[in-house]
């Protein structure tokens, strides 16, 4: 029994520690050509190279990402059939549709990112905003798709289970199943703020540096204005999809509320916790700050309703009682994204400069790295309070994983393959753009361009 | 024909396709490094060039593959899955190598070194594991233990002679046909001396490439699939594709001003389409012989049918995608072209 725990915890740690990576690159893969697009429509409407330069930027990026993105995807595509062949079995009856999409929406997305990398200035302006968003949606979609599966994961609709094997298939309500319109949407529109976040700290680190000419500083100003207004719009959106997302885990999956808001008994007026570390000795959440009544709100919108508690359901199916940090910090950080947007715009109104002071860019520069922890959070909260459910209500874990023996071995390989991977992708990146100062581009912007297309040879 | 062999032969039809295309981008990946060690730095530019544009696009062909497999045939995917642990980690290692070392290339040209030969010993080894699988497929490894789970002695299996036989195939065929293509391509450049390197390599690879490919066929073991008997009954078209290899491996001995290297690349690539549809009509019905057929491993008909038309839907979309990327792509080229035509330096002209 020991044995057999030890062989499902190391499987469930070198495919949480190739996703947890993947996510990094998918994110930004998909919230990086969402920036193009929007940067190359700000160009064509208000004449300024600017937006350009920063479009062209970005694509250097987000060439390097996909590119490390195509192989640590394949790796998932691999590993989900030979770490969990049981869980691949049902997929490949009931909710492989989007599996099989998914590949086509990335190759749409791969094949404007080589039409745009590619045509560069030959392409007119309509062609380049056309190609950014296909590219974008293309990415989009792809994230979409995937995220599909793991929403039917949390609801496993069209489909009946006899003895765990799925019979009477509506593949079509299989792939719209209850979760999907509140998963996909909050994926996508948190992944564009993490992305925007994450820009505009580069921006704020450049600004932060002493020795920037003026034209550099101009540069990114501009782009932490823009970043900024993305990421203001989208922090904003991710919050209010948020709470419906809580409101629909409220009605079909209260187990998943419950650990995440360290609600153990069942109750009228719930309190909302923040913070805390959920006890299941003392069945409360020790510490935190009780909010009276908010909880029942929030899932319910009147502040007597009733909230399922985790005493409502057997405790050998609780999601382990950590998964509460790892909500709240989520939601802190979203929360906190929120808060640095608006404070930015309040002073750039109030100021009337473009200039911002040098506390509001280490702030920001910071908010750049909480934004993608908070993208994790999420990403390991959605996983961790699906525990021990692989397929929510109908397979565990246990029942997915494989056969084979020596995961142990594998975990140590992927785990340096991956450290190794991270820091070349860091080194690459700086390497790439300490090579290619912005200098280059105002000074030598339509060589540059010539240079580009031969490079997107390359790509 | 029935639908469950219908799927099976989409199946093997696009792993067909990734057997070409994938022999060539690994393929090219190693006479890079080849010619790269003995300073042929023209050569290396050819290989060079061919390959930059590709890989992705390979790649994705890729992942198509198992996901289609999960799709069609979750029973094999299953089977599959469970056994392959270990093998598949070590090919899914080299990719992830090899595919960061192509993009952190793009960063930097100071590394060169280290990038062109992790490139191309990936390159060298990643085909012949392809290939390993055909021998697994043909039964004799694989065992079932208790509660009917697939069991693989990975021991067994990585050091038989037959499946080594296998991997020197698969690596081989990969080299050949590489070479062809790189000489065309050569050729095309209108770089003499350059063609005339890949044409001296194809022209010793060849006759290696077709002697492991007939041992991998009539080397089987006891209680496995038999191939070389079930063979028998396509000999038309073994026969034929036999025929292809020859026509094609003749056409490299013409004085090098003559060579016909398109007949030639051609011919070995029906050639190689000729023999896996002879293999793979030979193999069928079994997916995992003897335990698992495809009927067996099938999945419910509208997953089925729906896998079916949503690749071939696929496909029909990006057609016209993959067309504007191409004519772009052939306008590039040719303002490459007179660009470093002065450099002698190669033009690509494929998309």
């Amino acid at each position: 029994m020991v044995r057999k725990m030890n062989h499902v915890e190391m499987a469930r740690a070198l495919f949480g520690i190739t996703l947890g990576y993947h996510i990094v690159y998918a994110t930004i893969g998909v919230g990086i050509p969402l920036l193009i697009f929007i940067a190359e429509i700000v160009a064509a409407r208000t004449k300024q190279q600017v937006y350009q330069v920063f479009a062209v930027r970005m694509v250097r990026i987000l060439l390097l990402l996909v590119g490390v993105g195509i192989v640590t995807g394949t790796t998932v595509a691999v590993m989900l059939s030979v770490l969990w062949p049981t869980f691949m079995r049902v997929v490949g009856q009931v909710i492989n549709v989007p599996f099989e999409m998914e590949i086509f929406a990335f190759m749409l997305e791969s094949l404007f990112l080589a039409i745009y990398v590619y045509g560069g200035k030959r392409l007119s302006v309509k062609t380049r905003i056309l190609s950014a968003l296909f590219m974008s949606i293309g990415s989009t979609a792809s994230a979409v798709l995937i995220t599909d599966v793991n929403s039917f994961m949390n609801t496993p609709t069209g489909v009946t289970w006899v003895n765990g094997s799925p019979t009477q298939i509506d593949l079509l309500r299989a792939f719209f199943n209850p979760a999907f319109p509140t998963e996909l949407a909050h994926v996508v529109v948190s992944a564009y703020m993490a992305v925007a976040f994450v820009m505009s700290a580069v921006a704020a680190k450049n600004l932060l540096k002493r020795d920037q000419t003026s034209e550099e500083r101009a540069y990114h100003r501009q782009t932490l204005s823009l970043t900024m207004a993305v990421g203001g719009v989208t922090s904003v959106l991710t919050a209010f999809i948020g709470d419906l997302s809580g409101k629909f885990l409220a009605k079909f999956q209260p187990e998943k509320l419950a650990a995440a808001e360290g609600l153990f008994h069942t109750t009228r007026n719930a309190p909302l916790v923040i913070g805390g570390i959920a006890s299941a000795a003392t069945q409360s959440v020790v510490g935190g700050i009780h909010v009276p009544d908010l909880l029942s709100w929030l899932a319910t919108e009147r502040l007597d309703g009733k909230v399922l508690g985790l005493d409502h359901f057997p405790q050998n199916t609780w999601p382990p009682l950590f998964v509460h940090l790892l909500f709240d910090t989520m939601v802190g950080i979203g929360s906190f994204c929120i808060a640095v947007a608006v404070t930015y715009w309040v002073y750039r109104f109030r100021a009337k400069t473009l200039d911002v002071p040098g506390w509001l860019l280490r702030v920001i520069f910071v908010t750049g790295f909480l934004a993608m922890i908070g993208i994790e959070a999420g990403w390991c909260f959605a996983e961790f309070a699906r525990q021990p459910w692989i397929i929510y209500g109908v397979m565990t874990v246990s029942q997915a994983v494989t056969p084979s023996a020596s995961v142990g071995i594998l975990f140590v390989g992927f785990v340096s393959l991956y450290g190794v991977l991270l820091i070349a992708t860091i080194w690459a990146l700086k390497r790439y753009f300490r090579n290619h100062p912005l200098s280059e581009y105002q000074v030598t912007y339509t060589t540059h361009v010539v240079k580009h297309e031969k490079e997107g040879n390359l790509a | 024909m029935n639908i469950v062999a219908l799927g099976a032969a989409f199946i093997w039809a696009m792993i067909s396709i990734y057997t070409i295309l994938g022999g060539i981008d690994f393929g090219s990946s190693f006479w890079r490094w080849y010619f790269s060690r003995r300073k042929n730095w023209e050569a290396e530019e050819v290989a060079h060039s061919f390959v930059s544009p590709t890989w992705e696009l390979v790649n994705s062909f890729l992942v198509l593959i198992p996901v289609a497999i999960v799709g069609l045939f979750p029973g094999a995917a299953y089977a599959y899955g469970s056994i392959l642990l270990i093998p598949a980690s070590m090919v899914l290692g080299l990719l992830i190598l090899r595919g960061a070392y192509w993009q952190f290339g793009y960063a930097s040209e100071q590394k060169r070194g280290p990038i062109i030969w992790v490139v191309g010993l990936t390159g060298l080894i990643l085909p012949g594991l392809f290939a390993t699988i055909l021998g697994l497929s043909q039964g004799g490894y694989v065992s079932r233990g208790t509660q009917g789970a697939y069991v693989l002695p990975l021991a067994k299996f990585l050091f038989s002679p037959q499946v080594l036989v296998f991997l020197a195939f698969g690596i081989l065929m990969a080299l050949y046909l590489s070479a062809l293509f790189l000489a065309q391509y050569a050729k095309q450049a209108g770089s003499l001396e350059t063609f005339a390197a890949f044409r001296r390599s194809a022209q010793w690879v060849g006759p290696l490439s077709a002697v492991s490919g007939i041992l991998a066929i009539v080397s089987s073991m006891h209680g496995q699939l038999d191939m070389s008997h079930r063979l028998v009954t396509w000999w038309p078209i073994l026969g034929l594709s036999f025929v292809m290899f020859l026509v094609g491996y003749a056409g490299l001995f013409r004085p090098v001003g003559m060579t016909k290297v398109r007949m030639s690349l051609w011919a070995t690539v029906i050639q190689l389409v000729l023999a896996q549809i002879a293999y793979g009509c030979a193999h069928y019905p079994y997916v995992l012989y003897p335990y698992l057929t495809f009927s067996d491993a099938a999945s419910n008909h509208s997953m089925f049918v729906t896998t079916l038309v949503i690749f071939v839907a696929g496909f029909a979309l990006l057609a016209p995608g993959f067309y504007l990327f191409r004519s772009l792509f052939i306008k590039d080229v040719q303002s490459v072209v007179s660009q470093t035509a002065s450099r002698g330096t190669v033009t690509p002209k494929r998309g």
